[in-house]
C-alpha cells in the first residue's frame, strides 16, 4: 500500500516538472518568482540559497543538448562515454557559471515579457532584468522534446549573446590546438 | 595634436582594410568548404542552422595587438580602476551614485536623439526629446529618471548602430585602450559621438567641458561611477571563458549585432 502511495505521489511529481507548451510562460514566472524569493531572503546564507534554488532550475535545462550543439560537429565524433563524460562536466561549468552569476544579484526585478514561435518546436520566452539604472533583455529558447509534449531550455540569450554560441566558438578554438582530453580537463 | 592623433589612427584603420581585400579569397575558400560540410550534416542536426558554423575564422588581423590590449586593460583593469570604484562605492551612497549616473544618461540624450533620426526612427528621437525635458526638469537636471518611472523608456542608439543600420559592417576586431572591444566599425562610431556629446570638449557651444583636462575629468568620473553599479561583473563573466580575448571579442560582436537589429 505505502508502495503504491509513493509510486503515485512520484508519478504526479515528474509530471509537475514537464514543461508543457500551454504553460511554459505561467511555469516560468512562478520559478522565476520563487528564485527571487530566495535570492531576496537576507536570513539565508549564500550556499543555502544555491541549495534552495537548484531543484527548482534543474528540470527546465537539456544539458545533453547543450552540450551537443556547443561541440558542434566534434560531438558526432566522440564515443558515447566521451559524450556522456563531456556532458557531465559541460552540465558542471553551467550550473557554476548560473549560481556564479546568482552572487551579483542585488534588487534586480525580473519580468516575464511575450513568448515567441519561431518554428513549431521552438519557443522564446523573453524576460527582462530590470535594475537600478540598466535592464537586460533575456531570451530562454525552448525545444520540443521529440514523441513528448515535454519542452525544455537549450539554450539562453542575454543582451542578444547566446550562451551556447558563445561556448561553442570557445570550444571550436581550443580544440583547434589542443586536445578534447585538454578540453575535459579545463571544464 | 589630437587631430593628428586621429589621422594616423584612421590611416592605420584603412591600412587595414586594404589588407583584408587580400586576404579574402583565401577566407572565401574556407566559408564554400565549411558550407560543404555543413550541407552534409544538417540533415541531422537540426540545431545547427540556429548557431553559427563554429569552425568559422573570424576575419581578425588586429589578433597579436588586441590580446596584449586585452591584457593591459585587464591589469588596469583590476589593479587600479577596480580599486578606484571600490572605494569611490564604499564613500559615496548608492542613491547618489544612482542619480550621477541618471544624469550622465539624460547628458547623453544628443547622440540618442540624432542617431534615431539617421536611423529613420523618428517616434523613438520625439519620444525621446521628451524624456530629456521632463528629466533635465522635473528630474532635477537629470539626476532622477522621471521619464523611465512614468514609462518612457530609452532608446540607445550610437553612430556605430547607425553605420550598421545602413548597412556597413563591422569591420575588424579592435580592443580599445581603457574602454575594451569594439571594432573597426564601433571605433569611427565612437570618435563621431564623442565630438557631439555633451560631456566632452569638441568646440560646440552646448558642451559642459571648457578643455580637454575637464573633458578627462568628466570621462573619469563617468566611468568610475557607472562601474561602481556594476562591481565584480567583469571577474564573474572571465569565469566563463577558455579564453578571455576571444571569448569577450565574440560576445561583443553578438551583443552589437543583436543592437543595430533592434
Amino acid at each position: 500500500m505505502l508502495k503504491r502511495t509513493i509510486f503515485i505521489v512520484l508519478i504526479l511529481c515528474s509530471s509537475l516538472f514537464a514543461v508543457e507548451e500551454g504553460n511554459i510562460k505561467s511555469e516560468m514566472e512562478s520559478k522565476i518568482a520563487t528564485i527571487t524569493q530566495i535570492l531576496q531572503n537576507k536570513s539565508l546564507s549564500l550556499e543555502s540559497k544555491k541549495e534552495q534554488i537548484a531543484p527548482t532550475v534543474d528540470n527546465l535545462f537539456d544539458y545533453k543538448t547543450m552540450a551537443k550543439i556547443s561541440l558542434g560537429r566534434v560531438w558526432k565524433k566522440l564515443s558515447s562515454s566521451q559524450q556522456e563524460q563531456f556532458t557531465k562536466k559541460f552540465e558542471q561549468k553551467l550550473k557554476n557559471s548560473y549560481f556564479e552569476k546568482l552572487e551579483l544579484y542585488t534588487d534586480q526585478k525580473v519580468v516575464v515579457k511575450e513568448l515567441e514561435k519561431p518554428k513549431a518546436n521552438r519557443i522564446y520566452l523573453h524576460s527582462e532584468i530590470i535594475g537600478t539604472e540598466e535592464s537586460y533583455e533575456v531570451i530562454y529558447k525552448f525545444y520540443k522534446v521529440k514523441n513528448s509534449n515535454d519542452w525544455k531550455i537549450y539554450d539562453v540569450d542575454i543582451t542578444g549573446v547566446s550562451i551556447i554560441q558563445t561556448y561553442r566558438k570557445q570550444f571550436s578554438e581550443f580544440l583547434k590546438t589542443k586536445s578534447f582530453d585538454e578540453l575535459l580537463a579545463s571544464l | 595634436m589630437r587631430y593628428l592623433s586621429l589621422i594616423f589612427i584612421l590611416f592605420f584603420l584603412m591600412t587595414g582594410c586594404s589588407s583584408k581585400n587580400i586576404s579574402t579569397p583565401h577566407t572565401k575558400k574556407n566559408i564554400i568548404a565549411t558550407e560543404q560540410n555543413s550541407t552534409q550534416t544538417s540533415e541531422d542536426d537540426e540545431f545547427d542552422d540556429e548557431f553559427d558554423d563554429e569552425t568559422k575564422e573570424v576575419f581578425d588581423p588586429l589578433e597579436g595587438y588586441n590580446r596584449v590590449m586585452t591584457n593591459i586593460n585587464d591589469k588596469i583593469y583590476l589593479y587600479a580602476f577596480n580599486p578606484i570604484s571600490k572605494g569611490y562605492a564604499f564613500v559615496i551612497p548608492k542613491p547618489v551614485r544612482v542619480g550621477v549616473s541618471n544624469a550622465f544618461e539624460n547628458l547623453k540624450f544628443p547622440i540618442r536623439f540624432v542617431n534615431n533620426i539617421l536611423q529613420l526612427k523618428f517616434d523613438h528621437s520625439i519620444k525621446e526629446l521628451g524624456r530629456f525635458m521632463v528629466n533635465s526638469t522635473v528630474g532635477v537636471l537629470g539626476l532622477f529618471d522621471v521619464a523611465t518611472k512614468a514609462g518612457i523608456k530609452r532608446y540607445d542608439e550610437d553612430f556605430g548602430q547607425t553605420l550598421g543600420y545602413w548597412g556597413v559592417g563591422s569591420g575588424f576586431h579592435i580592443v580599445l585602450p581603457f574602454l575594451g572591444p569594439s571594432n573597426l566599425r564601433d571605433t569611427i562610431g565612437l570618435a563621431v559621438d564623442t565630438a557631439i556629446s555633451p560631456r566632452t570638449h569638441s568646440g560646440l557651444e552646448y558642451q559642459i567641458p571648457k578643455n580637454n583636462l575637464e573633458s578627462l575629468g568628466y570621462a573619469s568620473l563617468y566611468y568610475t561611477n557607472k562601474n561602481s553599479l556594476h562591481l565584480g561583473e567583469y571577474e564573474n563573466l572571465k569565469k566563463d571563458a577558455l579564453d578571455v580575448y576571444t571569448f569577450f571579442r565574440d560576445a561583443y560582436e553578438q551583443k552589437r549585432a543583436k543592437e543595430i537589429l533592434e
